[in-house]
């Protein structure tokens, strides 16, 4: 492969890393859990 | 109670079907689709007394057999699991009303829930409840709004969220219709005051009951808004999320919505729905397709202000028919009053969260973590 055309899809290869990296990283930003969901019991229910 | 069920076909109409063909409190029981070869499928999965459980091939869009076919078999209860609600909800309750049966609906459709309360005097001329709208939301939400407002003294806000998988088998016909109603302004409270946001544009993240969590969900029309508002006249907001489970699914069908052809969607059948579902849930994802509930109640007690936070998770085929099923037999045992009536208030929260929760959908209180 010409140098150029390596170097071109190096480029590319990278970028596309990068930006799946950017975009696991953003999703992977979630707040912790907001507190504990008990079950409503059936006599809590009457 | 000798009920016809519409849609029975479909995934929603399948498992009520079921439900009621195993109660003794069904006498009779009509299956009533468009397909006659699914309908036979469905009786012979049933195995019912066919003195007992019989089906009806016939289009609903078709008026004119549609009130043929309801004066024929005369039903105490006719319950729709059939779409598109815009233009099925109105006119098949209408016809359910004038032979005499009372309705109940799985709809979702902000536009139709507006228009039912015109069947209002008719309903209470006839000795028949309508309740449209009593599957996952409007329905399980608005139960569990209601339980929550029981422990307050004065309910201030209300805000109802709901989330589902792109890859729930029962979804599609959902999907198509959470297209729809994302396709539009979204109504709300804010301030005391009714307002319209602009659609899917804020995110907002609601934590649901496990293995759901969180989830980014968005402003949506839903009929909650209009039928929560007349029983709580005082609120100072109320709002109504949603939001798919897997991001990337959410973010193409925010930019569907926001098409021109997005509220033609109702028209283009079945299979388009199934397209868009094979479409959204082509994109890999983690973990099972549930899907959740949840509202948040803000008042005071007790001269304090408190907060009760409610949700339900499950599979949207359960969450959907099961609280259908459970207010069939609250219809069937004549506790509702004549009319019209929103879910919160035909029938009693805690007995009939009670009866779901006996068939499986258990509701989750949150109890925060105190940082």
């Amino acid at each position: 492969m010409p140098p150029r055309a390596s170097r071109l899809v190096t480029t590319l290869g990278l970028s596309l890393v990068g930006l799946w990296w950017a975009r696991q990283r953003a999703h992977s930003k979630v707040p912790s859990p907001q507190g504990r969901w008990r079950e409503v019991t059936e006599d809590e229910l009457g | 109670m000798q009920a016809l069920i519409l849609g029975a076909t479909g995934a929603i109409g399948r498992t009520v079907a079921a439900e009621l063909a195993r109660s003794t409190e069904v006498e009779r029981l009509w299956l009533a689709g468009r397909n006659q070869a699914r309908l036979e499928w469905l009786l012979d999965v049933l195995s019912g007394d066919p003195s007992r459980i019989s089906a009806h091939a016939f289009d609903l869009h078709d008026g004119a057999l549609r009130d043929r076919r309801f004066r024929e078999l005369s039903p105490d209860l006719v319950i729709s699991c059939a779409g598109p609600a815009r233009q099925l909800e109105l006119p098949c309750a209408r016809a359910a009303v004038e032979v005499g049966a009372s309705w109940l609906s799985s709809a979702n459709d902000h536009v139709a829930a507006e228009s039912i309360p015109a069947l209002d005097a008719p309903a209470v001329a006839a000795g028949v409840t309508v309740v449209s709208g009593c599957g996952l939301s409007p329905g399980l939400t608005n139960l569990l709004v209601a339980l929550a407002a029981q422990e307050l003294d004065e309910v201030e806000e209300i805000e109802v969220a709901t989330t589902r998988s792109a890859r729930d088998p029962a979804g599609q016909a959902a999907l198509a219709q959470l297209l729809i109603g994302l396709s539009g302004p979204a109504p709300s409270i804010a301030d005391g005051r009714r307002i319209s946001e602009p659609g899917p544009k804020a995110s907002h993240l609601v934590y649901f009951p496990e293995p759901v969590g969180w989830v980014e969900t968005f402003a949506g029309a839903s009929p909650e808004i209009t039928t929560l508002v007349s029983r709580w006249p005082g609120l100072r907001l109320l709002r109504w999320r949603v939001g798919l489970v897997e991001k990337p699914a959410m973010d193409a069908l925010r930019l569907l919505a926001g098409g021109p052809w997005a509220t033609r969607f109702a028209n283009w059948g079945p299979a388009a729905s199934r397209a868009l579902q094979q479409a959204l849930s082509a994109w890999p994802s983690a973990g099972p397709a549930w899907s959740a509930a949840r509202v948040d109640v803000r008042g005071q007690a007790d001269g304090r202000p408190r907060s009760v936070s409610l949700g339900v998770v499950d599979h949207l085929v359960n969450l959907t028919a099961l609280p259908l099923v459970a207010a069939a037999s609250e219809l069937a045992a004549g506790r509702t009053e004549p009319g019209v009536r929103a879910p919160e208030r035909a029938f009693e929260p805690k007995s009939l969260l009670a009866r779901i929760g006996r068939r499986g959908v258990r509701i989750a209180r949150l109890e925060p973590y105190l940082v």
